[in-house]
């Protein structure tokens, strides 16, 4: 999952996040990388939303420094959450919450326990509710922070 | 809800108050939620915006930030719904509009919660939170706008902006169903429970209304009671609430009252008695009313009847006394009044007892029917029986049976006329012995009894009858004398008539100078003796109270000129000087009788003139010693009378020796003025100087003229002088004595103008005047075969001779008998010796048909 460590809708990804890691305990490995400016202090994102994503049992955190990963992988709202399988495949891509900051069954969250389950490729992008993990977001880039 | 009717148990003005009480509250509800409202809305402002700092301060884009949309939304939108509706909460609170607009507002920041929750369901429930809310308005019509916005909110969103409102991106319009199902089913029990809050504030504002009624009517109950009312405290005893009518009985202001105890005003003789019943009424005693006395502030002491009672709270504990005060000074003062009336009436009671018993009088009372009701016991003592056989017992019974109908007539007149006094009659006591009583007695009708008071009368009866018999001998013995003199008068005057009669005769027949000397003294001695024998007629007339006098209005002049040509000729012959001084004023009236004045008048100037020494003089003066009296005064030149003799100067036949002097006199002259003027309401009187003279005055009430009044300028209707015609008249003399007959016949011989004829019996007098008819008819009333009064009578009573004018000539001089022939139709009355001159002056009158009253020409 690809944070900000600012962002208070991704309190609640990462609280499906957290849903997701205890019902498939063990058959996952998560890592949460919170987008980190160059040049900002060490403190910038040491947040509440950091640690409480480090306390979730299987979740490792990473600071992405100027949002590189984020980049790489394509990721452009915070609580953007992929998942890939043992081989390598992209089995999911999008965001683990019904709506903006809201916590409770969703799709992505469905579909990320039934890869889990059968290792198959979910089809269905959902939406990511969260604030821009881009650092200077470009003209006519749509910000995906609805909040 | 029937129950929370609560109507009022008045209509009209408690009616009207409910409608004001729950307007008033509802308007209070209104208020009071306004500002509910207007803190609430704040409150969720802040708490939106705090909330939002909190949850979303800012917006990240990176390593960029800025303040988070939902801060500025709650800030400003939040401002925009909430600043408005508070607004109007100060401006315009409990208006209509206002809470409206607060519902509108109330539900407008739902709806901005849930949006800025991104439609999280827990915000949706600040809907039906505000809604209950809404409803503490107790109207339920401020939950249609509400609603109506929830509605609109969900419906409108739900299409164009779900995420908003559900936090999806797409939503069924059955979702928004849903939320506005829910939202009106909550409307429905919301709805309920503000149309029972209603009924409910109806209710107790119309039992508000009742009981404020109610208090209302207590406390004007208490202030305007016709008794004076207090509370007083039950710890320190002092007044709490006084009303009108005790600060008015009491003398004190409302202010100075409360300040006070009851004791303080208590009479000091009651204060004991009072503690008392204070002590007995703290001990348990509920009630207690006692009759005391009260000092008013002005010092006065007024009687009350005090009737104090414990009053109690709901827990049954002592609160405080209730008094109340009635004055009855009016009635203790009635009270003393017929105490007093009472114990004068039980004294009145014992007098009256003791003056029955003790009344030598009969005192007793008949009832209606006639019987005795109450005696005392003089009532015994008269008829001789008890008091017990006389109660109960019919009077008429034991009244002599000869006086039984008098009696009865008399109680039947008490009942009439209310009373009856001095009636006596006879009863017949119970030893059948008779007793006279007098009774007085008086009828009361509301009571239906004879009130009665008698005395025995029997020897007054007795001497009562002595006394008329003797009274009745008296008069007989008095009619008797009358007669003697009356006889005696005719007697005499018979003789006296023929001596002066042909004495006058003979001295107008020229005698010589001897022979008319003589005759003069046969014609002096006779008058003398008739003069006398009037004297003692008019006298006896007097002493026997039959003297008749005409009271008038007299001219002093007038009678002073006639006494004065009578007394001239005498005067002339004294050569004296007869003279009044000062001139007489014709003006002058006294009250007297006429002839009985001039009398007096003659005796006193003939006595003047008699006694003065010739040459003397006689003054005649008027004037007044007093107010509305006239005096006359004769004076003389005389010797005088000695003081010592004055005295015996008014004593019948007492002539204080002048018979020695040779002057002719009774000696009943003077008591003939004194009786006189006695009768005419006048005074008589003397004063005399020996050797100067003595001054006779006589005194009278002054009189107004009888021509007072009369218009001065009426025609005085003057009688002409008779002037008999040519034609002789005819008098017929009806006379039995001879001497008489002849006197006449000579007299009127003188008159060419007159004819005689002559009867000497009633009968045949009667038959000329039938015959002849005269002109005139001379009547004496001594006949041999009829009285005069017969005949004359028997002339009144024939048409031929009833309006013959007759005069009577007689030697019966008594008043009696001249009024007796008046009134039986004579035209005059004429008394022997006859006077010629007053003879003819009678027959002139009568044929020139003048009347005249009777005369008695006794000169």
């Amino acid at each position: 999952m690809l944070a900000h460590p600012h962002c208070p809708c991704t309190r609640a990804s990462l609280g499906e996040l957290a849903q997701i890691m205890a019902e498939r305990h063990g058959k996952l490995n998560a890592y949460v990388l919170f987008m980190k400016p160059g040049g900002s202090g060490a403190d910038w994102d040491e947040t509440d939303l950091r640690r409480s994503a480090a306390q979730i049992p299987g979740v490792t955190v990473v600071s992405d420094l100027d949002g590189v990963e984020a980049q790489h992988f394509g990721a452009k709202t915070s609580g953007h959450a992929f998942l890939f399988g043992a081989d390598g495949r992209l089995l999911f891509s999008g965001g683990i919450t019904a709506s903006r900051g809201h916590a409770g069954g969703n799709a992505g969250e469905s579909a990320i326990l039934a890869a889990i389950s059968d290792g198959s490729r979910q089809s269905s992008h959902t939406m990511v509710f969260g604030c821009s993990l881009r650092r200077q977001p470009s003209k006519g880039d749509p910000v995906v922070c609805l909040n | 809800m029937s129950e929370l009717s609560g109507k009022p148990a008045r209509q009209g003005i408690s009616a009207g108050r409910a409608d004001e009480l729950f307007q008033q509250h509802r308007q209070q509800i209104f208020r009071d939620t306004d500002k509910l409202f207007a803190r609430l809305m704040l409150f969720q402002w802040v708490a939106c915006i705090v909330i939002a700092l909190l949850v979303s301060p800012r917006t990240w884009n990176g390593d960029a930030s800025a303040v988070h949309v939902h801060v500025w939304a709650a800030i400003i939108i939040g401002g925009a719904i909430t600043l408005f509706p508070v607004w109007m909460t100060r401006v315009w609170p409990g208006a209509v509009l206002t809470r409206y607009v607060i519902a509108v507002a109330q539900m407008l920041m739902s709806a901005l919660l849930i949006s800025l929750t991104g439609g999280r369901i827990e915000t949706h429930f600040h809907v039906f939170g505000s809604l209950v809310i809404l409803s503490f308005y107790r109207d339920w019509r401020v939950l249609i706008p509400a609603t109506l916005v929830v509605a609109l909110d969900h419906f409108l969103r739900g299409i164009y902006w779900p995420y908003s409102v559900y936090g999806v991106l797409t939503a069924s319009p059955w979702r928004s169903i849903e939320h506005a199902g829910w939202v009106v089913f909550e409307d429905v029990f919301l709805v309920i429970s503000c149309l029972r809050s209603i009924s409910e504030m109806r209710f107790i504002a119309n039992r508000t209304a009742a009981l404020e009624a109610s208090d209302q009517n207590s406390r004007q109950l208490f202030d305007e009671a016709p008794i004076g009312m207090a509370v007083v405290d039950l710890d320190n005893q002092r007044f709490k609430q006084v009303n009108a009518r005790l600060t008015q009985m009491i003398g004190y202001s409302e202010e100075e009252l409360l300040g006070q105890t009851p004791l303080n005003l208590t009479h000091p003789d009651d204060v004991v008695e009072t503690e008392r019943l204070v002590k007995a009424m703290l001990a348990g005693t509920e009630r207690c009313s006692v009759e005391k006395r009260y000092t008013r502030k002005n010092g006065e002491m007024i009687w009350a009847t005090r009737t104090a009672c414990v009053i109690r709270d709901e827990t049954g504990q002592p609160h405080h006394f209730l008094i109340m005060v009635e004055d009855i000074s009016e009635r203790k003062r009635a009270e003393a009044a017929l105490s007093e009336s009472k114990r004068r009436l039980e004294t009145a009671l014992e007098t009256n007892q003791l003056i029955m018993d003790n009344s030598q009088d009969v005192i007793c009372t008949i009832d209606e029917s006639g019987r005795f009701v109450t005696v005392n016991k003089a009532s015994e003592v008269l008829w001789g029986y008890t008091s017990a056989e006389l109660e109960g017992h019919p009077y008429i019974e034991w009244v002599h049976p000869e006086d039984r109908l008098k009696t009865i007539e008399a109680a039947g007149n008490i009942r009439d006329t209310g009373k009856v006094v001095d009636f006596v009659n006879r009863y017949v006591r119970k030893d059948a012995s008779i007793v006279d009583v007098l009774w007085s007695a008086s009828w009361c009708d509301s009571k239906k009894m004879m009130f009665c008071v008698a005395h025995d009368v029997t020897e007054r009866s007795r001497i009562e009858k002595a006394l008329r018999e003797a009274k009745e001998d008296a008069d007989r013995a008095n009619r008797a004398k009358s007669e003697f003199l009356s006889r005696m008068s005719h007697e005499l005057r018979t003789p006296l008539n023929a001596i002066l009669g042909f004495g006058q005769l003979l001295e107008r027949q020229n005698p010589t100078e001897k022979q008319l000397a003589r005759v003069h003294h046969i014609t002096s001695a006779g008058r003398h003796l008739l003069n006398l024998i009037n004297e003692v007629l008019d006298i006896s007339r007097i002493e026997a109270g039959n003297l008749q006098l005409s009271v008038e209005p007299v001219s002093l002049a007038e009678v002073l000129e006639e006494t004065l040509d009578l007394m001239r000729p005498l005067a002339s012959d004294r050569s004296m000087e007869l003279s009044v001084a000062p001139p007489l004023d014709a003006e002058q009236y006294v009250l007297a009788d006429r002839q009985r004045l001039k009398q007096v008048l003659l005796n006193l100037l003939t006595n003047a003139v008699k006694y003065t020494p010739v040459g003397g003089k006689v003054t005649i003066s008027m004037g007044a010693s007093k107010p509305d009296t006239i005096r006359v005064v004769v004076t003389d030149t005389g010797s005088g009378i000695p003081a010592q003799k004055l005295s015996r100067l008014f004593t019948p036949f007492d002539r204080l020796g002048a018979e020695q002097s040779g002057v002719e006199g009774t000696g009943l002259g003077l008591a003939l003025c004194q009786r006189l003027m006695q009768a005419m309401d006048g005074v008589v009187g003397v004063s005399s100087e020996v050797g100067k003279g003595s001054a006779f005055w006589i005194e009278l009430p002054e009189a107004k003229s009888p021509l007072e009044g009369l218009p001065k300028n009426r025609s005085v209707l003057a009688l002409e002088p008779h002037s008999l015609t040519e034609q002789k008249r005819k008098i017929l003399y009806i006379e039995d004595n001879f001497s008489n007959l002849t006197l006449v016949e000579q007299m009127l011989a003188e008159r060419s103008d007159i004819q005689v004829m002559t009867a000497m019996q009633g009968q045949l007098g009667l038959d000329l005047a039938r015959k002849h008819l005269p002109d005139v008819i001379l009547l004496d009333l001594h006949l041999p075969d009829l009285p005069g009064w017969e005949v004359l009578a028997r002339l009144r009573r024939s048409k031929l001779t009833r309006d013959i004018p007759v005069i009577i000539i007689s030697a019966d001089a008594t008043a009696r008998q001249v009024d007796r022939l008046m009134a039986a139709g004579a035209r005059a009355y004429l008394t022997k010796p006859l006077d010629i001159t007053g003879l003819f002056r009678a027959i002139d009158d009568t044929l020139s048909g003048v009347n005249r009253t009777a005369q008695c020409a006794a000169a």
